[in-house]
């Protein structure tokens, strides 16, 4: 219930407001905006540089990576289906075991700019999915 | 401006442009809700200076965080909560509070008081109130502003505190039962 003192607590003067107070968040917005707009740019072109230099290192490459890869056939992948139709642990551990082929092979040819080629690759791809998450944070996380 | 109740059709594709990154509708936003966010901050703040600190930084944040506002819900409390946000950051970057803790004090009251403005000017006793709330705990303090300057509910309050719903009706109990004593003590 309201009293005498609910009344002068709404009633409750505060000092004047600055009037420029706006026109003050309104320029430090603005240099907020064109810092980030230049931070921004910044950073998209290090990855745009970081992928194509990626690329570049990968292209000698990609005839050695298409072999490694050229035993996953669609009769394979038929043959695999059947057998996991048939006994789904046999087909399983058959297809563990052509993984680790596959990645022993692989690792077998890395060679160090491979390494490398893949990292730069990596970097731009990651920054990438972590922009398309963190554009999906909750408003509850948003109140910093 | 609706301070607490849905954002109007202008309001509302106001937000919704800032949310499209649109600085020059943030930047209305920012001229109609900072008058209002200054006074609820003004309350909590020591000085001037800090009051305008926390409003341009809780702006900043808001600009940050704009495109992730739910736009179907009113705009001040989200606006107050992120405020008491930064206040509450810039206290703890300052020494331990530097606030009187008036709850602690012991106010001696006089045998029959009267009600105060039976001898009080209206205008002296809302100053001796605005000196009263400026020594109340903060976290008093900030029920008391948000509650009577951003005329928050309490289920707003408790959002933008992030406590209890029924630690903010303790709070404002416990910081009018406070001002009506500092209230009765200086009247006597």
């Amino acid at each position: 219930m309201a009293d005498w003192l609910d009344e002068l607590l709404e009633a409750m003067p505060t000092e004047p407001y600055p009037p420029d107070l706006a026109v003050q968040v309104q320029i430090r917005l603005a240099k907020t905006r064109r810092w980030s707009k230049w931070v921004q740019n910044g950073v998209r072109l290090v990855m745009v540089m970081t992928g194509a230099l990626g690329l570049w290192l990968l292209m000698p490459r990609v005839e050695m990576l298409v072999t490694a890869i050229s035993p996953i056939s669609l009769a394979r992948i038929e043959e695999w289906l059947s057998a996991m139709v048939r006994s789904p642990s046999q087909a399983l551990l058959g297809l563990s075991g052509i993984a680790i082929t596959w990645v022993s092979q692989l690792a077998a040819g890395l060679e160090a700019e491979l390494v490398l080629a893949l990292g730069l690759l990596a970097t731009p791809a990651l920054y990438g999915v972590i922009s398309l998450l963190s554009s999906g944070i909750s408003q509850e996380e948003a109140i910093i | 401006m609706s301070n607490s109740g849905e954002p109007g059709v202008e309001e509302a594709e106001l937000i919704r442009r800032a949310q499209a990154g649109d600085p020059a509708a943030f930047d209305l936003l920012v001229e109609r809700y900072t008058p209002h966010l200054y006074r609820v901050v003004r309350r909590l703040a020591s000085d001037q200076n800090e009051a305008e600190a926390i409003v341009q930084e809780a702006w900043l944040r808001a600009w940050r965080a704009i495109h992730r506002y739910v736009a179907d819900r009113p705009l001040s409390p989200w606006l107050v909560r992120i405020a008491v946000n930064v206040a509450r950051d810039l206290w703890r970057k300052k020494a331990p509070l530097d606030f009187a803790d008036l709850g602690g004090e012991e106010i001696v009251l006089p045998d029959h008081a009267p009600g105060p403005e039976d001898q009080l000017t209206r205008k002296e006793a809302l100053e001796r109130l605005v000196s009263g709330v400026k020594k109340l705990r903060p976290e008093y303090r900030m029920v008391i502003a948000l509650r009577y300057d951003a005329g928050l509910s309490y289920n707003d309050i408790a959002s933008a505190l992030e406590i209890p719903l029924n630690t903010v009706r303790t709070h404002l109990r416990r910081a009018k039962s406070v001002l009506r004593l500092w209230m009765e003590a200086e009247d006597g």
